[in-house]
């Protein structure tokens, strides 16, 4: 890469692999395709068949337990810690339990989704690697970047088949689709693209097991509670026996999943057996031990515990098909093992940095398959969020030294998974603190950061539990939506509402102008204050329909995919005796719902006041402002969000009320009300692509703002501190998540001064206080010459919108988003 | 009022901290290097982004003040004088494109402050402020006095970068007064000096002197190195012995770059000469030098 950057201002960090060992894996991963495995669906299914009859809670766990104890057990060495997902390095399981119909529809090479086609996929990297193989005759090319052999195919296709009227989403579309009311407005905001396409085939994750209780008491003593539990409860209703079932189906999974282990352990002591390398014998004999001990009892050492937190997180990926499931405040519940070997001297800080490598590359093999567009939507991001620093529970500081070693195996490992972030407090050490900056040198985009007391403020709030549990468990569960870590329901609503969808439809009395479809009638706006007052309607009625659908998914989850083996491992599931769908989780309120491009609605509002002429705007939209040249000149000259402009950051202040207001007016399927959040992983591309012009001079098709707070690229003309200021107007305590994209020209943070300055400013913009703020520190041109050159810049990457991704498996409209976004430069 | 043509937020390069530099318009100076040329002088200009253009030529349909003709490639050319006296600059506003625009605006220092103000916090959890640029801020001097007196009031930290060319008895009441200096010293050769900034240095030199007798510590010695010109050991040696004379002990280097060049020709200017690159070996030993005589010094 050295020469290839000499023309750009380089990354001023650039770190690489620690050891010989992680060096292999992470090329290992790179060169290799993206594949799907159906091993995992088809013994599934197997069981499915076998358990006819069965209590639902029991059925779900026999059936993964079946699976997870059937699955082959792939040992890749040289990796320190075994368990994989699949058979492959980077393999994906198609989730025919969840929705098979995207499945069938791929064979079929039907038209997919509505949506599909405003949806573009990434095509570098291991996707251009699996298009590639696809030529050989040997495999065939699935969903836009999956290779599928010959054998896996057969079996999918009848997995699919056998689940199209048993899988989440066809139990949940037989119930909404003929009892609420409103589903014709579901479907057509799904041809409009209001929604997101249906969520059903990846909806799980947005939480954090409780991982601090099950590293430390052992699978075996946990399920010793659960049989003394069975053994003291006298059935006399059906909730007590409902009891006894999710108890009994709790062990199961656990019982499997040590029995998982131990295949690991035999599999590495045959390994062991079969190599003379002396050194490698051993590595491999030391990992049975350790699969034989973990995670049915309590770690040894700091390398047990590892392989320990790898098997229980793993076999919750396992379980559900997860975007944003997470692994939350490692470097806290793992310090104890680490400091007691340090004392002991029994591993050194270069063996731990080793291990931690391990893990990026272990956590990045990990793919999923969903639908077309929700591939899309995701790129292909898995979310998988470790925070770090924070407080304890008195608020004493709490970064430590494997803080800083988890930090520093970012820098070396460039991976995009997991993605990091820092929970912000003035009592973080100033080393960690300048360490988090260097690793955003490299150019990643994370760590992203985060402000603690804005989220604590949030949660006392909202779950009004003790100040010192939320100070302790406070963790991220996906790309920005704070959770507590081991007692919060995780499925959100993962689906997206499009703000200037909306917009459109106040705009034109409750039409779609693209599409023609007429939502709820409403009258056509003369001037400012009643487009704005139609808006709100319209986005009232989308909101609350939108959660009303998602609660019949919900009852069709708690029949075909309730989590059984992440509810034992949530607090206080097994207390309760009752699975997460059942409300066993002590926080209940996360469910949230996001949304997209308020900025854009706001920004439209603004000009509309402005310009006080709506008629002529709208005729002007309408016609993609052609003959209206002079008009968008004024338009884009009317106040915009993030110049610290009152004009139209108190418009946006507005509507941001409004939002959360709508929002939690509607109570989830747990009887909590909805949380808001704003976010926009990549939906800003797709939404933006369907709606027509818009008042601020945005052109028909062009991307909405990828951001919550952070202004549409090009319109911010006052500078990086009038946009922070913009962003500290809005509460951002009523909001669970947020999102403000920063990016900044290496020149700007040269050094040790450059660092302190960029947490100098996030320090401040946390005063107001604002709430998340990430990091692009590349070169534009850089950027640039990479899209030419995709071959020369396969590990580079980029801060997208609450995630990283490698930039050259982007979609080249997401590129080019991300070149766009306003670059601060001396 | 003053005329000023820009606001720069988080300037992370004009003093400790994070800063605002305002640029103040007008410069005496017409350095053959400068990469700031909308800086020099010291009123409104129009600035012609020819990459934007489209050759509808509305601007020329409307313009009232004839500063508009058609260049050789078809594009708008302007009359500069003539624009300057211009009242109602239709063109810009008729241009779609927005390929014209006004660069330079008068504001009250009142206004201009209120404007910076509201980044307080930032300026609080880094001690930075406000830094004065341009152009040359000094020949404003009452508009900078203004300014001076509002940070002072509110606490803020201010500073000013200086080419030195002023009148010292304009300021001389309040100079002391500001928290640090940049002060450039292009070249104690007065010959040298002349030709390629335009003004020989005596006026710069009394006026670093008059400066140094309150004011030394504040000042870090500004030295763009330009080759052929000053960045060779001999004319940095006298710098550094000019500074010690005068008990300055801090100095900032800033190696040539011509990023600048595309404004010249949308202010309708040309850029006089390119000069080489200084090599990163080159800058350091020169920086070198100064370290090795007692004085601070920073590559930019």
């Amino acid at each position: 890469m050295e020469s290839q950057e000499k023309d750009f201002s380089p990354r001023e960090v650039k770190g690489s692999p620690s050891t010989e060992r992680i060096k292999f894996m992470r090329e290992r991963y790179l060169s290799e395709p993206l594949i799907i495995d159906s091993e995992y669906i088809n013994l599934y299914t197997k069981a499915h068949k076998n358990t006819d009859g069965k209590n639902v809670l029991e059925r779900r766990a026999e059936c993964h337990a079946y699976a997870l104890e059937n699955l082959t057990t792939s040992i890749k060495y040289p990796e320190p810690f075994v368990g994989s997902k699949t058979r492959f390095v980077r393999g994906a399981i198609p989730y025919c339990n969840y929705a098979s119909q995207y499945i069938i529809r791929e064979f079929n090479n039907e038209e997919h989704e509505a949506q599909d086609k405003v949806t573009d996929l990434g095509t570098g990297g291991g996707i251009a690697k699996a298009k590639e193989l696809s030529q050989s005759g040997d495999y065939e090319f699935f969903s836009g970047k999956f290779l599928l052999s010959k054998e896996d195919k057969k079996e999918l296709k009848e997995c699919a088949e056998y689940w199209l009227g048993k899988s989440m989403q066809d139990v949940g579309d037989d119930l909404w689709k003929k009892v609420f009311e409103k589903a014709g407005y579901i479907e057509n905001g799904w041809k409009a693209v209001l929604y997101t396409a249906p969520h059903d085939p990846a909806p799980e994750g947005r939480y954090v097991l409780d991982f601090e209780t099950a590293l430390n008491e052992g699978f075996e003593s946990i399920i010793n509670r659960m049989r003394n539990l069975i053994k003291e409860t006298v059935v006399t209703d059906y909730e007590s026996a409902e009891k006894i079932y999710f108890w009994r189906a709790g062990i199961r999974v656990l019982e499997a999943t040590i029995n998982w282990a131990n295949n690991y352990a035999k599999a590495a002591r045959a390994e062991a057996g079969k190599t003379n390398d002396k050194d490698k014998k051993l590595e491999l004999l030391q990992i049975a031990e350790r699969c034989e001990n973990v995670p049915a009892k309590r770690p040894k050492d700091f390398r047990e515990a590892m392989q320990s937190f790898w098997f229980i997180y793993l076999a919750g990926h396992i379980e559900g098909a997860q975007l944003g499931y997470s692994p939350g405040r490692f470097d806290r519940y793992m310090y104890p093992f680490y400091k007691a070997d340090k004392e002991k001297g029994i591993i050194s800080d270069i063996e731990v940095l080793e291990l931690l490598e391990a893990l990026r590359v272990k956590m990045t093999e990990i793919e999923y398959v969903a639908s077309f567009s929700w591939e899309g939507l995701g790129s292909g991001n898995l979310y998988q969020n470790m925070i770090l620093g924070g407080t304890d529970e008195h608020g004493r500081r709490g970064d430590n030294e494997l803080s800083k070693l988890i930090l520093q195996s970012a820098i070396n490992c460039q991976t995009t998974q997991p993605t990091l972030s820092i929970w912000y407090e003035d009592t973080l050490s100033d080393e960690f603190l300048l360490k988090a900056v260097e690793c955003v040198k490299t150019g990643c985009g994370f760590p992203a950061w985060f402000n603690l007391k804005v989220y604590i403020q949030h949660e006392l709030e909202k779950s009004k539990l003790p100040l010192q549990t939320i100070r302790k468990y406070a963790a991220m569960g996906g790309c920005t939506e704070p959770t507590l870590e081991g007692m919060s329901y995780g499925v959100v609503q993962a689906g997206f509402i499009n703000h200037m969808k909306i917009f459109e439809f106040a705009l034109n009395g409750g039409t779609d102008p693209r599409t023609g479809i007429e939502f709820d009638k409403t009258k056509i706006p003369e001037n400012y204050e009643e487009l704005k007052e139609t808006y709100k309607f319209h986005l009232r009625n989308a909101i609350a329909n939108w959660q009303r659908y998602w609660n019949y998914a919900m009852a069709a989850h708690r029949q075909v995919c309730n989590l059984i083996y992440s509810s034992v491992l949530i607090r206080d599931c097994i207390g309760r005796g009752k699975s997460l769908d059942d409300g066993g989780a002590i926080v209940n309120g996360t469910p949230t719902t996001l949304s997209t491009g308020l900025v854009n609605v706001a920004n439209s509002l603004a000009a509309v006041k402005k310009l006080n002429d709506l008629n002529e705007i709208r005729e002007a939209c309408n016609k993609n402002w052609e003959g209206f040249e002079k008009l968008r000149k004024k338009a884009l000259g009317a106040p915009k969000w993030g110049n610290n402009d009152d004009f139209a950051d108190e418009i946006y202040s507005e509507l941001f009320e409004s939002y959360c207001g709508y929002v939690s007016e509607n109570k989830n399927y747990l009887g909590v009300p909805y949380d808001p959040s704003m976010l926009a992983i990549s939906t800003h591309t797709p939404f933006g692509k369907v709606c027509g012009a818009s008042p601020e001079g945005r052109y028909a098709g062009e991307p909405l703002c990828d951001g919550v707070t952070s202004p549409y690229p090009g319109t911010d003309v006052n500078g990086p501190i009038s946009v922070l200021l913009s962003a500290g107007k809005i509460d951002h305590t009523k909001i669970r998540g947020g999102l403000h994209n920063m990016k900044f020209h290496p020149t700007v943070l040269k050094g040790v001064e450059g660092s302190k300055k960029l947490l100098q400013l996030i320090r401040s913009y946390f005063g107001y206080p604002g709430f998340q703020l990430q990091f692009n520190i590349v070169d534009s041109d850089m950027l640039k010459d990479a899209q030419l050159h995709p071959e020369n810049y396969r590990d580079l990457i980029v801060r997208v919108a609450g995630f990283s991704a490698f930039f050259v498996e982007l979609s080249k409209s997401i590129q080019d988003q991300v070149i766009q976004r306003t670059e601060h430069s001396i | 009022m003053g005329i000023i043509f820009n606001i720069q937020e988080y300037a992370v390069n004009d003093g400790e901290g994070i800063r605002t530099t305002v640029f103040l318009k007008g410069c005496p100076l017409k350095c053959d290097w400068c990469s700031n040329p909308e800086g020099q002088l010291p009123y409104p200009e129009i600035f012609q982004n020819k990459e934007l253009c489209i050759k509808c030529y509305k601007c020329l349909e409307i313009c009232k003040c004839k500063s508009i003709t058609i260049s050789p490639e078809g594009y708008p050319e302007f009359s500069r004088d003539n624009f300057k006296n211009c009242k109602e600059k239709e063109c810009i506003e008729e241009c779609i494109k927005n390929g014209l625009k006004e660069i330079g605006y008068e504001i009250s220092a009142k206004k201009l402050f209120n404007k910076i103000k509201s980044n307080y916090l930032f300026y609080r959890n880094s001690n930075g402020g406000i830094t004065l640029s341009g152009g040359e801020p000094f020949i404003q001097p009452e508009f900078v006095r203004e300014i001076l007196t509002l940070a002072k009031e509110n606490g803020f930290s201010i500073g000013v970068e200086t080419c030195g060319y002023f009148s010292y008895e304009n300021v001389k009441d309040f100079i002391d007064d500001f928290d640090f200096f940049y002060f450039d010293i292009k070249t104690l050769n007065a010959e040298k000096h002349k030709d390629c900034t335009g003004l020989d240095n005596t006026v710069i030199i009394n006026n670093f002197k008059k400066l140094c007798v309150n004011s030394a510590e504040k000042i870090t010695v500004s030295i763009p190195l330009i080759q052929d010109f000053n960045a060779d050991k001999n004319s940095i040696t006298e710098i550094i012995s000019f500074c010690k004379e005068n008990n300055v002990n801090k100095a900032r280097l800033l190696a040539y770059h011509n990023l600048g060049i595309s404004k010249y020709e949308a202010l309708g200017r040309k850029y006089k000469k390119e000069f080489a690159f200084i090599s990163k070996d080159e800058s350091e030993s020169l920086k070198n030098l100064f370290i090795e005589n007692g004085i601070q010094c920073t590559i930019e």
